[in-house]
């Protein structure tokens, strides 16, 4: 496979526009990342597109706004992690040769209030088991329990998280909150309270990426190499004595450690290598748990590290620079590119006050997880 | 809001056909309907067609006796779409002693003896009436005080 690198990436704020159509976020995320890659739109010969509540047809619906050239647009989902699966997909393919440039873009317009993780009529449903903060409040009780950690430390992950939106003109929320306002917050599933939960998001993120001997004739005078890919779905996990967990995880979080292993493999590195990362964090005690999962700090020592500031953007590990899930906004199919764009900016030293290391980030992490599995990237400059 | 009474007369149907043993009355334990690989031997519940584990197709019922340890739980407090379970309530992750580890919920009027390594036991308990007036049940665990 040949090597590929990100050209240029762009976004269209992450907030509520009721008064905008998808079409229109869209657009502005792939027009600005087209102008950010120089790469003209025609000269684009792919488009993957992650999205999950749009329906039929909308992938088109939002490449064609940038003309009609006739290419294949490919519309991907993995619920959370979709604009993360369509960018491997775009990677695999100029990798191994299908095409040379390839567009990314991931969008989502959103309601307010708990997403729907089951059949409305399931019976998880009806028995109010389809929480999905239940899901990681089960995991940091556990923790706690375990560990020692306190609820404090969960929260602190919302208060890091706010402090980095407010330097990132494109989030969601850009207000640095206190530990006392977060813990005092509405009760959601204990410990997590609503400031420790991502928001419902409207918004869009796109990359350009193209195959590294072909990137000379455009004008970007900086770029980053994919270095490292792992995806999977949750694997069962058996206790012993023929009493499994039951489903494994349907977003993969015990799958972490495996599938950061590969990606690691093959990026030719390990964790302590690693610069800057974004993890998944749909609730706070998602940060810590994949800090541990993607091996930044060993296991039972995630809290910690959060307590003491180590994943703050002048940490030892930073981690979620931009505001992550939380401050950035949560538009579902749009965040693995988010991620992708905000990772760009680190290792090409764009990030301005968010930047890390003074400017020599060289490794960079992406763990995004969704209903379906879990996507790991790694880049390089 | 209590969740424990059913109307006299009021006939009982699960919410689920085939998850466990429908007992006479309400607030009864309730034995679930699960299965077993004979491949590997792994247990499921609810059961499954296919082993998680391997894929083989070949599984036996077995019947788990409904009791266990909690060895996770957290109280929600707000309502999910499409649920009628009123906050607060929990839901715990419960080890069975015979079977898996199986997800289910507590009740407002359990909550006290809610906590990690805490017994509990499975029983048949309201959730709701449907519109014929039948009473619909489920499963739901409480806890066994210390």
């Amino acid at each position: 496979m040949r090597e590929v690198v990100v050209l240029g990436a762009g976004l269209h704020r992450f907030g509520r526009f009721p008064d905008k159509t998808y079409q229109e976020l869209g657009r502005e995320a792939i027009k600005n990342a087209l102008e950010d890659s120089g790469v003209p739109f025609p000269d684009i010969e792919v488009a993957y597109v992650g999205r999950v509540l749009a329906g039929m047809g909308t992938g088109l619906n939002v490449v064609s706004e940038m003309g009609q050239t006739g290419i294949p647009v490919i519309n991907i989902e993995m619920a959370c992690a979709s604009s993360t699966s369509a960018f491997r997909e775009a990677y695999l393919s100029v990798a191994n040769g299908v095409y040379d440039t390839a567009l990314v873009v991931g969008f989502e317009k959103m309601e307010r209030g708990m997403i729907q993780i089951s059949e409305s009529t399931s019976f998880q449903s009806v028995m109010g088991l389809a929480v999905m903060p239940a899901a990681y409040a089960l995991q940091a009780q556990r923790y706690m329990a375990d560990y020692g950690a306190t609820p404090e430390m969960f929260a602190q992950v919302s208060v890091k998280s706010h402090k980095a939106g407010a330097l990132n003109p494109y989030a969601q929320y850009q207000k640095e909150t206190t530990l006392e306002e977060v813990m005092a917050s509405r009760m959601i599933a204990d410990p997590i309270t609503l400031l420790q939960c991502s928001p419902t998001t409207d918004g869009a993120a796109a990359v350009v990426i193209c195959a590294a001997d072909k990137a000379k004739k455009y004008s970007a005078k900086r770029q980053m190499t994919v270095a490292g890919w792992a995806t999977g779905s949750g694997k069962y996990q058996s206790q012993g004595e023929g009493d499994g967990e039951g489903e494994a995880d349907s977003e993969g979080s015990s799958d972490v450690e495996r599938l950061a292993r590969i990606a690691y493999d093959r990026a030719g590195i390990g964790p302590e290598d690693v610069d800057v990362t974004q993890v998944h964090d749909a609730f706070s005690p998602g940060e810590i748990f994949m800090a541990e999962g993607l091996g930044l700090v060993p296991k039972g020592e995630g809290a910690r590290a959060v307590w003491e500031g180590r994943t703050e953007i002048d940490g030892d590990i930073p981690i979620n620079t931009d505001g992550g899930l939380i401050s950035r906004g949560h538009p579902i199919g749009a965040t693995g590119a988010a991620m992708v764009t905000e990772i760009f900016r680190q290792l090409t030293g764009e990030a301005g006050p968010r930047q890390v290391k003074g400017g020599k980030a060289k490794v960079g992490l992406i763990h995004n997880a969704g209903i379906g599995g879990v996507n790991i990237l790694v880049f390089k400059n | 809001m209590t969740t424990d009474t059913a109307k006299a007369g009021a006939r009982m149907v699960p919410l689920r056909e085939g998850m466990f043993r429908m007992p006479e009355q309400i607030d009864m334990p309730a034995a679930l309907l699960g299965n077993r690989c004979r491949k590997c031997n792994e247990r499921f519940f609810p059961p499954r067609v296919f082993c998680a584990a391997c894929s083989s197709g070949d599984m036996e019922a077995v019947e788990f006796a409904g009791t266990g340890e909690i060895t996770t739980c957290t109280i929600v407090h707000q309502q999910p779409p499409n649920s009628v379970m009123v906050p607060p309530y929990a839901i715990i992750r419960l080890k069975l002693d015979d079977g898996p580890q199986i997800q289910t919920v507590v009740a407002s009027d359990d909550l006290g003896n809610v906590r990690i390594g805490a017994r509990a036991r499975l029983l048949v308990r309201r959730l709701k009436e449907d519109d014929a007036g039948n009473t619909v049940v489920s499963f739901m665990a409480r806890p066994i005080p210390a």
